[in-house]
């Protein structure tokens, strides 16, 4: 990755410098991020991806700064559109949440308030970021709601009269609404029927070509990654072990995990062939393993591996691994590159 | 891909031992201070009432009257003082312990008993049995408590027997409710379905699957409910309704107090000590029970 | 909603019946009663003891007199007192008004000051204060409400001269009573409010409403709280319904001219028509409160309005 200072680079809306989120419980402390960064340009979307517990919703609720209580936060620097997030006052951070940085979540069923009309809790937002009346911003809502695909008239009803999917819908509605720089979606389809799942896909991705938004797509699901970013970054156990454009972490996969989500992936052109499913299970955050997090379940591992942490590795311009057996030369995964 | 067949590695060097469901809970109850502070009061009530007939004599001791020591403040001789007809308050106080936790048991255990059965009959059999159950506790859950306790008791006469009956009768309705949605909750479970599923009997599902997960909303409603009983009991006392006179019941102890509130308030304040510290007792040590047992909130 | 709420009132009906016919077979338990005494007393003729004993509605089996005094009912007579010779409805609205005045001032003092403290309790969970005010609210719990009563007694009124200890004569009459029934409605309460916004402030949707921009207070007094509501208000109805039926204990000590002293002194004085004719309206007035409490839900979440829309009932 370049090195980039906010002032130099308009180009740049979010950028990210070694978050840590540890949550310290009476008994253990469980590591939940160790040491992220992330740069994310203008109308670009970054796909971040891993099992469940890699850190992912973790990281994304740091930006926000909305990191549940026992959690700890700890970064070097944060800076969304032009602005210190590190710096901000609890007003500020007000401010800033909705309008700058906007989150889509995971389960819509559970994110929408059930005593407040839809068109309620879209015109709140528009309210508290831009003064108007009521009146206003309920007819804003309603064009919220329109936007999404959702007719206008619905908005006197409760999260409770919609499906799934349309509740979703809503919720993309609610943080659309102030045309946020930056969205970052946490398995926005994860809950959703499969055809739902696309309808859902293909009206953020026209949302976001259409405003020129940047994107962090939260996901375990690579196709989903494929379809819709620029970039990706593999998360596991709380740090980031791939990281480069869609093409290097597609075609040229480098980390072993990465190799290993692929092969658990079902070949729809091969139906003979088995899945390889990566053994073992993730590390327990409040015990990892000395070395790389990984090491235990790669089958590349040698003693290295297993006594300290891999750095990040530069392979090209745009593509970085953090595994320690690149320092051999002519170390090579089996997974071929695809081109 | 020639060594897809790894075998799973073990990930952490944490140790999992299989624990019993008592083991857990005695040791979330262990750590609730408040709840082992119940405990230790509600065990050593037993032991005192249990002692009670050997440490005093009840005919001199607690009910035989000494007017010449009637009415002493508090003082090293009779720390708590004395009453009208000049017995001990402090013997007289720990002497009623076995009748407020006497009463406070029993009558939740005639409570439980009526309450469960019709509650899980309630529960298991939908339909007819359910609602004319439900209906009947409807009308028994429609009259206030102490009311129903003032009305049964007036009527067959004051004694403690009565006393216990009656308000055993006003706390079956929660046990109904309770029993009724646990078994209710269980039977509906998917993992019912499941045992069904592999072809076990249905009295084996009931009696080895159904009924243990019922338990602890049980056992928590027990003693939250002596709590209440104890209440109860000390206030039908309180009103002449309860365990008849000479006996050094905590409530009527407060009735006799009552009449010297200006004069000798000590009269009044241990007794009433005695109750709040015994009901607050089971309070928490049921509030414990309730955060040991919830499976929802172990973690 | 309307049909709902006549739904509920017809379901009452069957439950008034089992109440009156439950107390009226209790009281019937009782042997003996004034009006013999009264006979034999004065040393009636048959005749007119016979006529005593008619106008009482004390012959014949206990089917009969019950259903007599269920067609009494249905005309709005709940029977005559054995001891004023008063009507038993006209006596009991006589005593409402007291009652009511101590039920709305011990409810208002326990909601003013137990909300605020549940919530700053599931706000701060875990904390010194949360710690605090729970054994507070637990002591509340514990306190049997007759002692605190004379517990009251003896340290204000004998010390505060201008609170009346007995009696309802003014607004610091009330003082007293409304503390005792309110201290252990306010812990309750208190408990109610704090585990409700505990389970409200897990909720998703919060992060929703914070990520949206919203400062935590309006997240907890606005989004948090009005979902918290639920339990509240029913524990708080629950409560207000058992204050309007009259507090026995608290009434008898202080002396309180309402509903609760006048069935213990009917208790105690045998009156049989006045205990059976009050248990029933109060028991109805109980009922009437709860059903308002469970038409407030519909107004507060819109999934339960949707449901008694449907005309099904509430699955707990």
């Amino acid at each position: 990755m370049e090195e980039t200072v906010k002032t130099t680079n308009d180009d740049i809306v979010l950028e990210l410098e070694n978050l840590r989120v540890k949550f310290v419980l009476e008994t253990e402390t469980v590591e939940a991020v160790n040491g992220i960064s992330i740069s994310l340009r203008r109308g670009r979307t970054l796909g971040l991806a891993g099992e469940t517990g890699a850190g992912k919703t973790t990281t994304a609720l740091s930006l926000l700064r909305l990191v549940p209580y026992p959690g700890r936060v700890e970064c070097d620097k944060l800076v969304v559109e032009g602005h210190d997030v590190l710096k901000m006052s609890q007003k500020e951070l007000e401010k800033y949440r909705g309008a700058d940085l906007a989150m889509i979540f995971q389960d819509p069923m559970t994110s929408l308030n059930p005593v407040f009309t839809v068109g309620q809790q879209i015109a709140d937002t528009i309210m508290l970021h831009d003064p108007t009346t009521r009146e206003d911003a309920m007819k804003k809502a309603e064009a919220m709601l329109e936007l999404v695909g959702i007719p206008a008239a619905r908005a006197v009803e409760y999260p409770h009269q919609f499906s799934g999917g349309m509740k979703q819908r809503v919720v993309i509605a609610i943080a659309l609404a102030c045309n946020p720089g930056v969205l970052i979606a946490d398995e926005p389809t994860t809950a959703l029927d499969v055809t739902i799942q696309a309808q859902v896909l293909a009206l953020m991705k026209k949302l976001r070509d259409e405003r020129g938004m940047s994107m962090i797509m939260i996901t375990h699901d690579l196709g989903i990654i494929a379809d819709v970013c620029d970039e990706v970054a593999i998360m596991y156990a709380g740090r980031i072990i791939e990281y480069g454009t869609l093409r290097d972490v597609f075609n040229h996969t480098r980390h072993p995990y990465t190799e290993g989500l692929f092969n658990s992936l079902p070949n729809i052109r091969s139906r003979r062939e088995k899945l390889k499913p990566i053994p073992g299970l993730m590390p327990d955050p409040s015990n990892l393993p000395k070395g790389c997090a990984f090491a235990p379940r790669c089958r590349y591992a040698t003693d290295a591996c297993r006594a300290e942490r891999p750095a990040d590795r530069m392979l090209s311009d745009t593509h970085m691994v953090a595994c320690t057996r690149y320092d051999e030369p002519g170390f090579r995964i089996d997974r071929p590159d695809r081109d | 891909m020639k060594k897809a067949e790894t075998s799973p590695v073990l990930l952490t060097s944490k140790k999992y031992v299989k624990q019993s469901q008592i083991r857990i809970i005695l040791h979330n109850l262990r750590k609730n201070t408040g709840a082992m502070i119940g405990l230790g009061i509600i065990l050593s009530l037993i032991i005192v009432s249990c002692l009670s007939d050997i440490i005093f004599d009840y005919d001199t001791e607690i009910a035989g009257i000494n007017i010449a020591d009637k009415l002493i403040r508090p003082c090293r001789e009779h720390i708590f003082g004395t009453d009208d007809l000049g017995r001990d308050i402090f013997k007289r106080v720990l002497y009623g312990a076995k009748y407020s936790l006497g009463v406070g048991f029993a009558a939740t255990m005639i409570g439980m008993f009526i309450g469960v059965i019709f509650g899980s009959i309630a529960g298991y059999y939908c339909g007819l049995a359910e609602d004319i159950i439900m209906r009947c506790n409807d009308v028994l859950s429609a009259v206030p408590s102490i009311l129903m306790g003032i009305v049964i008791v007036s009527a067959l006469g004051a004694s403690t027997f009565n006393l216990m009956l009656a308000i055993g009768i006003t706390s079956v309705p929660q046990f109904v409710r309770i029993t009724r949605a646990a078994v209710l909750s269980v039977r509906n479970q998917e993992y019912v379905e499941a045992l069904k599923a592999t072809g076990m009997s249905e009295a084996r599902i009931i009696a080895f699957h159904i009924i243990p997960n019922c338990m602890s909303p049980i056992i928590v409603q027990i003693t939250l409910r002596i709590a209440s009983a104890i209440i109860a009991a000390s206030s039908l006392s309180f009103l002449g309704l309860g365990v008849p006179v000479p006996a050094p019941e905590w409530g009527s102890m407060l009735n006799l107090g009552r009449q010297y509130v200006r004069t000798a308030s000590y009269l009044t304040i241990f007794p009433g000590l005695a109750i709040l510290i015994t009901v607050l007792a089971f309070n928490l040590l049921g509030d414990g029970l309730r955060d040991a047992l919830d499976p929802k909130l172990r973690k | 909603m309307l049909r709902y709420a006549i739904k509920r009132l017809l379901l009452m009906i069957p439950v008034i019946i089992g109440v009156s016919f439950l107390i009226f077979f209790i009281m019937d338990l009782a042997p003996g009663n004034i009006i013999d005494s009264q006979i034999a007393e004065e040393g009636m003729t048959a005749e007119q003891a016979e006529a005593l004993r008619e106008q009482y509605n004390l012959n014949g089996s206990l089917m009969s007199r019950y259903f007599k005094y269920m067609a009494g009912l249905l005309r709005g007579d709940l029977g005559t007192s054995y001891i004023t010779h008063k009507p038993v409805l006209a006596t009991y609205l006589e005593k409402m008004p007291a009652t009511i005045v101590l039920a709305a001032a011990s409810i208002l003092v326990s909601v003013i000051i137990s909300i605020p403290l549940g919530i700053y309790s599931a706000i701060k969970r875990g904390t010194f204060t949360d710690n605090t005010c729970m054994v507070l609210s637990f002591l509340g719990l514990s306190i049997p409400n007759f002692w605190l009563g004379l517990v009251l007694i003896i340290v204000i009124a004998l010390n505060v001269k201008w609170i009346p200890t007995s009696g309802f004569k003014g607004i610091a009459s009330v003082i007293l009573p409304a503390i005792t029934v309110g201290t252990g409605l306010t812990a309750t309460l208190a408990r109610t409010t704090r585990s409700s916004m505990l389970d409200v402030l897990n909720q998703d949707y919060l992060r929703t409403e914070r990520a949206k921009g919203n400062s935590e207070f309006k997240v907890v007094m606005r989004y948090a709280l009005v979902n918290a509501l639920i339990p509240i208000i029913t524990i708080a109805g629950g409560q207000f319904a058992a204050c309007l039926g009259g507090s026995v204990l608290t009434e008898t000590i202080f002396a309180w001219p309402g509903v609760g002293r006048l069935i213990i002194d009917s208790v105690n004085s045998r009156d049989v028509p006045m205990v059976v004719g009050c248990i029933i309206l109060k028991s109805f007035s109980i009922g009437l409160v709860v059903l308002i409490v469970d038409l407030l839900y519909a107004v507060i979440d819109p999934r339960i309005k949707a449901m008694y829309a449907r005309g099904r009932r509430r699955s707990k």
